[in-house]
Order: C-alpha cells, then structure tokens, then sequence
C-alpha cells in the first residue's frame, strides 16, 4: 500500500474537518432560522387568537415544524428564503405554503400520533414531512407527475414515512379510506363529493381558499358522529370590528 | 442646411403615419398578447408603461439633436428598422422574464423582472417616436401635417387591428406590424429622395427577409407558469382539445382524461350527486368555465345556490348572463325553463355552446343565444322574462380583487333598474358569486340593488330581497314586488334540504342564521339588514372595505379596497391581509409611481444639462405640453367609456373611439395652420378651447341621451354617430399640440424634443391616473379635469409674442 506524506494526512484532515466545520455551521444556521420562524409563527398565532379559537401551537406542532428542514423542499435558488413566514414558489406553477398557513392549518386538523391522514396536493412534499413528524399515517396524492415523483424520492432520502402518487385525488385514496383528517391544499370550487365519505365519523377536513399566494380564508369541515357534516370559516386576518355589528 | 440634408424638403408624411399606425397596432396587439402571458390587469400596466418610451425618445432627442439632426435619414432609417425588429425581439425576450406578480408583495425581486419587461417593450415605442420627433425637429415649418399624418396612421393602426384581429392570429398580426416598420424604412427613403435610397432600401428587404424567416415560435405567446391555462396542463392526462384566437381573447378547451375536470361551483355538501366530467374553458390562459357534453348527468345542478330561482318559478323564460361556460344553460334547461336567451360578446364561444346545448327538457320551447353585450341586450330586445340571472359563480371572486381597475356594467344601479324592468310583475333577478369575507361584493350588490329598488320607486326595498350562501357562494334575489310569505317559505325548505344558510329574508329570525357554514359572527346578515334598515349611508362610509353602490358613471363594481385601509392590511400578522387587497388598483398604482420617477427623470435631465441656456418659457412649455399630453387621453378614455354602452363592445368602442379620435385629431392638427395664419394663434387657441370646453360639457349630458335614443340602430349607424359626436371635440383637440410645437420650434427650437418628450411622458401618466380618477369622481368628472387642463394650457401658453406666426 501507499505511503502518504504526513503533510498529506493533515491537509486531507483539514480539509473533511473544515468540510464537516461547514455542514455543521450551516445546518445549525438553518436550525437557527428555523426557530427564529417559528416564534414569528407563534406571535402571529397569538395575534390571531381572536379568529383561530386559539393562542398558542400545540407542542406536538411546535417540535415538527422546528424539526422538517423546509430549505430541503424548495428549489436551490429559493433556499435562502426557506425560513421567512412566506409561501414559495416551486415550480409548475405550485407553491409551497406559507408556514403561518402550514401550522394554523395542521393545528386545526387536531392530529394525533396514528392518525390516517389523506392529503390532496403533495407539492414539494413539506406539509406531508410536517404531518408524518406528527407521527400521522400519510397519503398524499399530486397530479403533477414530476412533483410527485420528487417528493417522493425527497420525503424518503429525509426518512419520513409517506405515501405519494400521481393521479387524481378527487376519489380520494379508496384502499386505505376512511381517514381520520383530510388535508386540500387548495380548495376548487367545490368540495369533493368522495373527500367527505371518506372522512371517518368525528373526522376534520381543512381547505384554504383564494388564490395560490393568498390564502384568504380556511375552512375547516367536521363530520359529527352521526354523519352530518358542518364547515366553519376561518379567516387568518385580524380585522378591526365592521362597522354596523353590534 | 445642414450637410447630409434630405434631398425632399418635404417630410415623410406617408413612413411617418405607416409607422404610427404600427405603433398603435402593436400597442394593441400587446394587450391581446400580453393577455394571454399575464394577468390581464398587469397588462395594461406593463403596455402604459412601454409607452414612455415615448418620452425616453424626447429625452434623447433634446441631448442629441445637434449630432443627429445632420443625419437625419439614416436615423430615421435605422429608428424605423429598430421598430421593426425590436416589435418581435422585445415581446420575445419579455415574455421570457420569469415575472409572477403574486409574489410582488413578498420578492422585490419581481420589480426588477417588471422594470425589464418594461425596458424592453419601451424600445419599439423609443424607436417610433425618435423617428416622428426628428421629422418634427427637422421639418419645423410643416409640424401641423407631420403631426396630423402621426395621428391619422395611429387612428388607422387602432381601427385596422381590430379588424385584422379577426382575419388573422394575433401571432401572424405581430409579423405584419414588424414588416410594416421594416416597409416604412424604405417608403421614407423614397419620400425624401434619399441618395442612398437603394441602401435603405436593401436593408429594409434585408430585415423583412429576416422577420419572415423567424420562427412562428418567436411570435407565440405562452401563459406564464402561474396561469391557470399552465397548470391545468402541468397535470396528467392534460391536452389542448381546441384553440381559437379573436380580438376578443384566445379560448382554449381542454381535456383531462386522468384528472377530469368536474365543476360545480358551491356544490352543496347535502348533494348526492357528483358533477359530470367536463371540458375545461380557459379565456386568455385563465379559466373560465366548464362545458358539458350533450348527455349528461344534470342532478346536480339543483345543487347549486344558483338553483333557488327555480324553486321559486314555473317554467321561466330566463335571460342568462355573463356566462363563459354552459353550466347555466343547462342548469336552466334541467330545472324546467321554458324559454332560455343566453347573451355572450364572444362569437367563438356562442358556436361552442351552439354545438353543445344540453338536452332538450319537456316544456321548453327555445333556447336563443345572442352575440352581444347584456345592456346592448336590454336596449334593443322588447322580451320580458321571469327570470334573469345576472352572473353564475365562474371564478367565484377569489382572484384577490385583479378586476378592480376594470370597468363592469352589469353590475350597476342603472343595469338592475333597467333589469327589473325587463321582469314580468313576479319575477326574479338573481345573482351568485363567490363568497368572499369579510363581506364586500355581495353588500356592494345590495346597496346597488337597493339603489335601483328607490330608482323603480319602491321606498321600502326590505321586503323585495333575499339572500342565502353556501360554504363559498352567495345567491341574492332581487324582485320588484315584494316577496311573498309562500316564495320565502320555499326559500327555507331549499336552504335546510340543501344545506344553504338563510342570510337574509324580510322575516328572518336570529336562531335561522349560521346553521351549517358558521361564520364567528353572523356578518353579511349584519351588514344587509343595516343596509335595508339602518343608517345606510353611515354604514357604506365607514365600513373597511368599498361598497358604495357602482353607477354607469363610475362601473367599478369589483373595487373594493379603501386606500386607508392598505396600510392595516399589510401589516396584517404574517401579512395575510395581501389576500384582500385589490391587486387590480395595486399593479395601476405601482405603475404611475414608476410612470412618475421615470417621467421626472426624462423631464429633469436635459434641463440639467441645459444649465448654461437661458431659461425663458421653460415653465410655459412645462405646463402647456404637460396639461395637454393629460388631457388629451381623459377625454379619449372617457369617451371610450361613454360610447362601450352604446356600441355593445368595448373592442368596437375601443376601435371606434381611439381610430375616430385620432383621425379627427390629425384633422384638426392639419387645419391649425391655416386657421392660424388667417385667425391668428391666439383666436385659434381660443376657437379649439371654446369647441372642447362646449362639446366636453355638452357631451357629459348628450352621451347618456344617445344611449337611449339611438341604442335600437343597426350597428353601423351606432358607430357612424359615435363618429359623429367625437368629431368637433376631436378636431378641436388636434390643434393645440402642433400649435405649441410650431411656436416652441419659432422661439426655442432647442426645446422642441423637450416638448415632445413631456407630451409623451404625460400622455402615460394621464392613461393611469385617467383610471384612478375616474374611480373617485367618475367619466364625467374626468371629462370636466380635462376641459380644465385646457383651459390651464391656454393660460400657460408658450408664446411671449402671441402673433408671431
């Protein structure tokens, strides 16, 4: 074998040590950004308690939101803009969303670890990453053919367990229906019939509404446990009381 | 004389009107492109914008005249061959800026990728007026018929792309536009006998060959990702099943065989029944609608919030509106109508819903589809009807107020009076739109329909309205008779079978209210009920969002952001106030900010480098050519407005108005110097300043007269007598410009681009603010500023010694 130089030995060890010194820094820089957000998500919570029902994110959400990496599901040219409470663009004409969106939406949902969840509209893969660190059984269906396939390869290279496929998620996923929350990542002009058979009894569904930037309203649809369903509108915006309500 | 004079001591009057008329063709044919690429509200930003390549011209002209007055031939050559080939380059590489406007509010990045665009569409429009300004600097005797041939080539380009539009696609039109300037190029070589004319000439071929043999790729205009066209098919199993191109947009049908489109706008949660697959409509790259096939499931459609009329009505004869699909067709069709007239502006799409009319119902007798718009319909049509629904849910208004800026005269306290009085004693106006909170087009509805309730005579509106929603639709009737105890006990059972929220019924009780889509508080039956019984006023005027009443005047139905509430909206927490801003009146305002900086600038910076030149007159010349260069375009802004109502077709008011406009206008510019010599400059400026304010003021109460009176002529007719009414104010707006250029270039030739450049500049100001203004105090208190901006350009007239000529 080889005899090295020992100049050799320590400019390579030098080298893997500055490399790693890197990673590290950078991965503790996101980490950092990452709860940065995240207290800016919570005060916007807080702010918007009057509207949401609530003021604080539960633990469970706060611990997955600071664990999913976001900058790992948006386009290299987007990474430096990962961690400001603000929707990106992914290509195809999706986005991914809002983070203050992500968690009120999942907050919301009231998910629990076990929980099946079918989701419709993968995107880049990070709201599935944010429901299976919750510890929820994911499906997630996408349409877009190349999206899917990336988060796919993405959500399993960063070890989350979910399910995605191209097709079309107005059918819902029948083989592993019924499911205990149904994510729409943009709602249509209608709500899908087969959506709401199979949400269990006791089930959530949550949509937002307004265009793919703007989400103006959420709503969030239960089915009791007598079948009846309800839907109640959320809006994410603290408006001053209208004129003429008293 | 200067050394490499033209041979021809006359100007080229014919190159100049030909690349006139392509200039205004492409500024045209750019918003049809355009349309197709962006959202249509940014288009027109982008385009005014370009326009200030007009006033970049007079920049660049005032520092080098000098150096290219000697050269004029070959500038105006060589200008004329840059029109020719940036018309195609720039649309090109434009269209190639990865621009996303929904992001503006979040990535400054955007701005930059706008301010290119901009750059880039600027250098036709740069080129074009280097060309006219330096045959005015160099022919400054004859500055009246340069300009009349400037203005008569704009009134043809405006007239004739329309029609071409029709002939030829929008892709084929762009390479006539840039073949015509490469044409111009030559022609002007030939008016002025130039000793290089064979030169010119070879180059001009050259450029054309060139044009000719560029891909039809180059020409194409492709949707922007974020297009609804472009992500509908992004999906699986999308594919283009027809595509057709007229002025009026570009309609695109598309199939989706993995993921098919099933829409149901509000679709009840209480239905069993899922909608059918339908074809996807897109108009212009956004969606538009659905259409179905002949035989289809239909039990749906009794679903739909815009079903509740027909529970209400025995086999209606129902008038449809503002529909791009056929849901509404065959919504009224499966619920009984007995009589069905559809009106749609789009021939294409008329043809489509011809091929596609659902299946035919017992009890219906016919279904009549009518190309035009609704109140062309109203006026010539004598039918009744028991119904009339106004809009169906397309879109659902969930497009963050992108229509804001743009002109709506369905949805106007004159359109529902002059609907209700097409209703038969019992019947109905209905209206469905998208529920979009907290509540703002459905009160504005409201207070319109109300409005036009008091017009009809009814003191007490509260008994004549109904409203319910969905989990995102609103459904409003109106009628012009009271509701009856037996309609309002239908409108109950349809709502708790359906799963409907009752909003409002004159009897409504409170425990009715937020039963299945819950609001935090009951706030569109608050705001109706105040508005039936409360302090009506009070309320529009200090409630967050726009919802004073929309008028023929003032037909801004869809704005509904107050500017004093912008600043609270973005400081929303995480910013999701953006969502309800009116991006619409967002992207005009970004625009005349930009219009403003830009225009400052190009104002600014020869008067600096003039800094050793006496100042004499600058400020007259300022004021005259800026007071002008606004005024012209409100008054051709609003006429083009006045006159859509009465031609039934914004595109035909559009090209009646700007051709006729332009046209008279290069009248009046060729008649200024013989009235000038035979009147004197001051009683010319007089006369055309007494014939605008006289016809401006005359024309505010003419218009609407028109409207009613000769609204049942045939067409032609209708676009003779628009021709007729703009005549004398046009011809009198033609004189002022040529009038001060012809005494600017006497006095302080140097000033003359200076001049032409703040007409320009002016010209893209007016063209944004036109908009704004007309929200605030309407069409014709836009009329009224410019009649006294004329009147400010004749105190600030240029000339020391007004009888110089």
């Amino acid at each position: 074998m080889k005899k090295f130089p020992a100049y050799l030995k320590i400019l390579a060890a030098i080298v893997v040590a500055g490399g790693l010194a890197a990673n590290t820094t950078i991965a503790d820089e996101y980490a950092e950004q990452r709860s940065a957000l995240l207290e800016e998500v919570a005060e916007d919570v807080a702010d918007l308690q009057h509207t949401l029902g609530f003021s604080d994110l539960s633990p469970a959400i706060w611990r997955a939101l600071k664990t999913v990496p976001r900058h790992e599901f948006v386009p290299p040219r987007a990474q430096s803009y990962a961690y400001r409470n603000r929707p990106l663009s992914i290509g195809h004409g999706q986005t991914i969303s809002q983070p203050l969106i992500v968690a009120i939406m999942t907050q919301l949902l009231d998910i629990e670890a076990g929980d099946r969840v079918f989701e419709l509209g993968t995107g880049s893969g990070y709201q599935a990453a944010v429901l299976a660190a919750l510890g929820a059984e994911v499906y997630s269906m996408e349409i877009i053919e190349p999206l899917a396939g990336s988060a796919e390869e993405r959500l399993q290279s960063l070890r989350y367990t979910a399910r995605v496929r191209t097709g079309d998620g107005y059918h819902g996923w029948k083989t592993f229906a019924p499911f205990d929350a149904i994510m729409v990542t943009a709602a249509g002009d209608h709500i899908p019939l087969p959506l709401i058979r199979q949400l269990k009894p006791g089930g959530r569904m949550i949509l937002p509404v307004g265009g793919r930037f703007l989400t103006q309203q959420l709503i969030l649809v239960t089915k009791q446990q007598d079948g009846t369903i309800e839907t109640r509108d959320i809006l994410p915006v603290s408006f001053v009381p209208l004129t003429g309500e008293h | 004389m200067h050394n490499s004079a033209p041979a021809a001591d006359r100007p080229p009057w014919f190159a100049i009107a030909l690349l006139s008329c392509c200039a205004l063709a492409y500024e045209i044919l750019l918003t049809r492109l355009f349309s197709m690429v962006h959202w249509s509200s940014l288009v027109g930003l982008i385009i005014s914008l370009a326009l200030l390549g007009y006033g970049a011209s007079g920049t660049f002209l005032a520092l080098l005249r000098e150096r290219l007055l000697p050269r004029f031939e070959l500038t105006f050559t060589l200008n004329a061959l840059l029109f020719s080939i940036s018309s195609i380059a720039a649309f090109q590489l434009a269209q190639r800026l990865p621009l996303n406007p929904v992001e503006l509010a979040w990535d400054y990045r955007q701005l930059l990728y706008l301010g290119g665009i901009y750059l880039l569409l600027a250098i036709p429009f740069f080129a074009v007026a280097n060309c006219i300004g330096l045959t005015l600097g160099r022919f400054r005797n004859t500055i009246n018929s340069i300009y009349a041939a400037d203005l008569a080539g704009a009134g043809i380009g405006a007239a004739g792309i329309v029609g071409l539009l029709f002939l030829v696609t929008a892709e084929n039109a762009l390479l006539y536009i840039a073949i015509g300037g490469a044409l111009a190029a030559s022609l002007s070589a030939l008016e002025l006998r130039s000793r290089q004319r064979a030169a010119y000439g070879i180059a001009s071929l050259a450029t054309a060959l060139c044009i000719l043999m560029t891909p039809s790729q180059w020409r194409q205009a492709l949707p922007a990702e974020y297009k609804d066209l472009s992500q509908t098919l992004a999906a699986s199993g999308a594919e283009i099943v027809q595509q057709q191109s007229n002025p009026l947009g570009m309609t695109t049908l598309v199939d989706n065989k993995v993921a098919p489109l099933r829409y149901a706008p509000g679709l009840s949660l209480a239905s069993p029944h899922s909608p059918p697959i339908q074809t996807a409509v897109f108009s212009d790259g956004d969606f538009a609608g659905a259409l179905y096939s002949q035989a289809t499931e239909q039990d749906f459609l009794g679903y739909l919030g815009s079903a509740l009329p027909y529970y209400l009505l025995n086999s209606p004869r129902v008038l449809l509106v503002g529909a791009d699909d056929n849901t509404a067709t065959a919504q009224a069709i499966a619920m009984g109508a007995s009589r069905v007239d559809l009106v749609e502006h789009n021939p294409f799409l008329i043809g489509l819903l011809q091929e596609r009319l659902p299946a035919q119902q017992p009890g219906l007798t016919k279904v009549a589809l009518h190309q035009g718009t609704f109140r062309q319909h109203l006026l010539a049509q004598r039918r009744r009807y028991d119904l009339v629904q106004l809009s169906v849910a397309g879109g659902l208004g969930q497009t963050s107020g992108l229509q804001a800026q743009h002109e709506d005269y369905l949805h106007t306290v004159e359109s529902v009076a002059a609907t209700l009085q097409r209703l038969h004693p019992d019947g109905l106006l209905a209206t469905t739109r998208g529920l979009r909170l907290p509540p703002r087009d459905s009160l504005k509805f409201t207070a319109t329909a109300i409005d036009a309730l008091k017009r009809l005579g009814i003191e007490d509106p509260s008994g004549h309205l109904a409203a319910i929603r969905g989990w995102n639709t609103v459904t409003i009737l109106v009628s012009a008779r009271p509701l009856t105890a037996a309609r309002l006990q239908a409108i109950r059972q349809f709502c708790s079978s359906r799963m409907f929220d009752l909003v409002y019924l004159p009897d409504i009780a409170e425990d009715e209210l937020n039963r299945f889509h819950r609001l935090d508080t009951p706030r569109l039956n608050r705001g109706i009920t105040t508005l039936l019984k409360g302090e009506r006023e009070t309320f529009i005027d200090d409630y967050p969002f726009n919802i004073t009443p929309a008028t023929d005047d003032r037909p801004y139905f869809n704005r509904s952001t107050r500017l004093s509430r912008v600043i609270d909206l973005y400081h929303q927490p995480g910013r999701t106030g953006l969502a309800h801003i009116d991006w619409g009146v967002g992207f005009l305002f970004i625009a005349l900010l930009l219009a403003l900086v830009s225009s400052l600038l190009l104002i600014l910076l020869p008067l600096a480098l003039w800094h050793n030149r006496p100042a004499s007159n600058r400020g007259r010349t300022f004021t005259y050519f800026s007071a002008i260069g606004l005024a012209f375009l409100f008054v051709e802004i609003a006429f083009i407005q006045k006159l859509n109502l009465f031609l039934g077709s914004p595109f035909y008011a559009t090209a009646a108005v700007l051709g006729g406009f332009l046209a008279f206008a290069g009248l009046g510019s060729y008649l200024s110097r013989p009235l000038c010599a035979s009147l004197g400059i001051r009683k010319t400026l007089l006369l055309s300043l007494a014939t605008i304010v006289i016809m401006g003021c005359v024309s505010i109460w003419l218009l609407p007269l028109l409207l009613e009176g000769l609204a049942a002529l045939a067409m032609p007719w209708r676009i003779a007598a628009s021709l007729l009414i703009q005549a004398p104010l046009a011809v009198a707006m033609g004189m002022p410009f040529p009038i001060g250029m012809t005494t600017v270039g006497d006095q302080h030739p140097e000033q003359l681009p200076w001049a032409w450049g703040i007409n320009g500049c002016a010209s893209v100001i007016s063209a944004l603010l036109a908009v704004l203004l007309a929200m605030e105090i309407g069409f014709s208190g836009l009329i009224m500023v410019a009649v006294l901006l004329y009147v400010i350009a004749f105190l600030g007239f240029p000339s020391t010694s007004a009888e110089t000529a």
